[in-house]
């Protein structure tokens, strides 16, 4: 746990104050061995991936540039064959390293090779307690036994592993079993319930959401009483996108975040120095509470992990609405009164409600 | 033990920020900071100098003596060496 006096939080400010890209996200491919109808990614039938050359280039220019972790995301990121040469060389330069992946790839030979990577950890997706349940929204008959194998594998070398889950109305049921059996096979379980709608502008996934009535079901038992879960930031609903936060796409283009798709240029033509000035990235960045009319006032600030993202993905307006932030922030209040009410704590001062931690959120 | 060849750890990932080393230990989920003196260090030990020419280095950058700057260096390195932080060099360098 770290205060504000720790030297570390103290880096992190630092990196934020002048967009150092200390934490990168890296999409490395847009092809996937799975078809999840949730999953956002629309690959690009023109793009060209980044060759090896390309990639270990740009870790050169990140490493300069203060990057210190890198999340190897996907698609699949083991569809790469040159995967392990470019994590390798990552490792080389001394960045640290989490692998996001859905574990179907990985036997005895890969797990050796991701623990020759010390790997901070290894993140993988896992859709339900039951074969049946994965397996219906992976469309990939056996995923989940394959998964479960690279989760014991890993576990096994003793690599950290984190079970990821996306909570939908497929799934939902499941959710107590997966935080069970998450902690029966030595892995942390996180979770988020916010499907981001597909790259091409599709909010098919979206279908798939908990409405407000199964969002509360699911997430009471989360909160703590008093309300502990809610808001850490008060009066603030900022985000991290374009300060320290960088996300590249397996073609190259450089976003402020993963979920925001606005390319403030690509990273084989351009400087850093030149995206990280882009207009794009200077927008997000600056955009504060009173720029936002629909949310500035509002009673559920407290409550809410506002994402620009979402509100640009649904509305097309950086500033508007998001709706699935909204019903959360929503739920989220209506939870922490009610454990409020019934603790008889009803009309305490709520400050000690928005002064620890978050429910973790998928990254 | 000034002969002695440090280097940083190859487990551990790092980056330095304004004269200030993040080190993270991966098998040990530890993320540690090391201030101005330490950073240097840290980007000295890299496997080609010794301890003493590290400390050399130091005198001349810190403006302290050679004895408290290789004292501190060998202790600095000691800690980070229990740390799993760094590792020392198989051979020692010869003396010039």
């Amino acid at each position: 746990m770290h205060t504000d006096t720790d030297p570390y939080v103290r880096i992190i400010k630092k990196t934020q104050d002048r967009f150092i890209p200390f934490i990168v996200h890296w999409e490395l491919t847009y092809h996937c061995n799975l078809q999840c109808p949730h999953c956002y990614v629309v690959p690009t039938e023109s793009g060209k991936e980044l060759s090896q050359e390309e990639i270990t280039g740009i870790l050169d220019i990140l490493k300069e540039s203060g990057t210190l972790y890198i999340i190897f995301t996907g698609g699949e990121i083991l569809t790469r064959e040159d995967f392990f040469d470019i994590a390798g060389y990552a490792r080389e330069k001394g960045f640290a390293l989490r692998l996001l992946t859905n574990g179907t790839l990985i036997d005895e030979r890969v797990a050796d090779q991701i623990e020759q990577l010390n790997p901070l950890s290894v993140e993988m997706s896992l859709y339900g307690s039951r074969p049946a349940t994965h397996d219906r929204i992976t469309a990939s008959p056996g995923s989940f036994e394959r998964s479960l194998r690279a989760l014991k594998l890993l576990n096994d070398r003793s690599i950290r592993t984190r079970v990821k889950s996306l909570i939908m109305k497929l799934n939902a049921v499941e959710f107590q079993e997966m935080k069970k059996f998450a902690r029966k096979i030595g892995s942390q379980f996180i979770y988020d319930t916010i499907v981001i709608p597909k790259l091409d502008g599709s909010m098919a996934p979206c279908r798939n959401c908990l409405d407000g009535e199964e969002l509360y079901r699911l997430l009471y038992p989360e909160v703590r009483e008093k309300g502990e879960n809610a808001n850490s930031l008060q009066d603030d609903l900022s985000c991290t996108a374009g300060l320290n936060v960088l996300s590249i796409s397996p073609y190259g283009d450089a976003y402020p975040c993963m979920a925001f798709k606005e390319s403030g240029g690509n990273l084989t033509k351009d400087s850093l120095c030149k995206i990280q000035r882009s207009p794009i990235f200077s927008k997000i960045r600056s955009i504060t509470l009173s720029d936002l009319p629909e949310c500035k006032g509002c009673e559920l600030i407290p409550y809410c992990n506002r994402c620009p993202a979402l509100a640009w993905m649904e509305s097309g307006d950086l500033l508007g609405r998001s709706e699935p932030n909204c019903l959360l922030a929503s739920v989220m209040r209506s939870i922490v009164h009610d454990k409020r009410r019934r603790a008889g704590t009803e009309n305490r001062t709520p400050t000690s409600a928005q002064n620890s931690g978050r429910r973790e959120q998928r990254s | 033990m000034e002969k002695k060849i440090p280097i940083r750890s190859p487990s551990t990932a790092s980056q330095i920020i304004d004269e200030e080393a993040v080190v993270i230990v991966p098998s040990e989920q530890m993320v540690n900071i090391l201030n101005s003196v330490g950073c240097r260090i840290w980007d000295l030990a890299d496997g080609k100098r010794s301890l003493a020419e590290i400390a050399k280095i130091i005198t001349q950058e810190y403006a302290i003596s050679y004895e408290t700057a290789l004292n501190d260096t060998i202790e600095f390195a000691r800690g980070l060496v229990e740390q799993k932080m760094m590792e020392f060099a198989g051979k020692d360098r010869k003396k010039d």
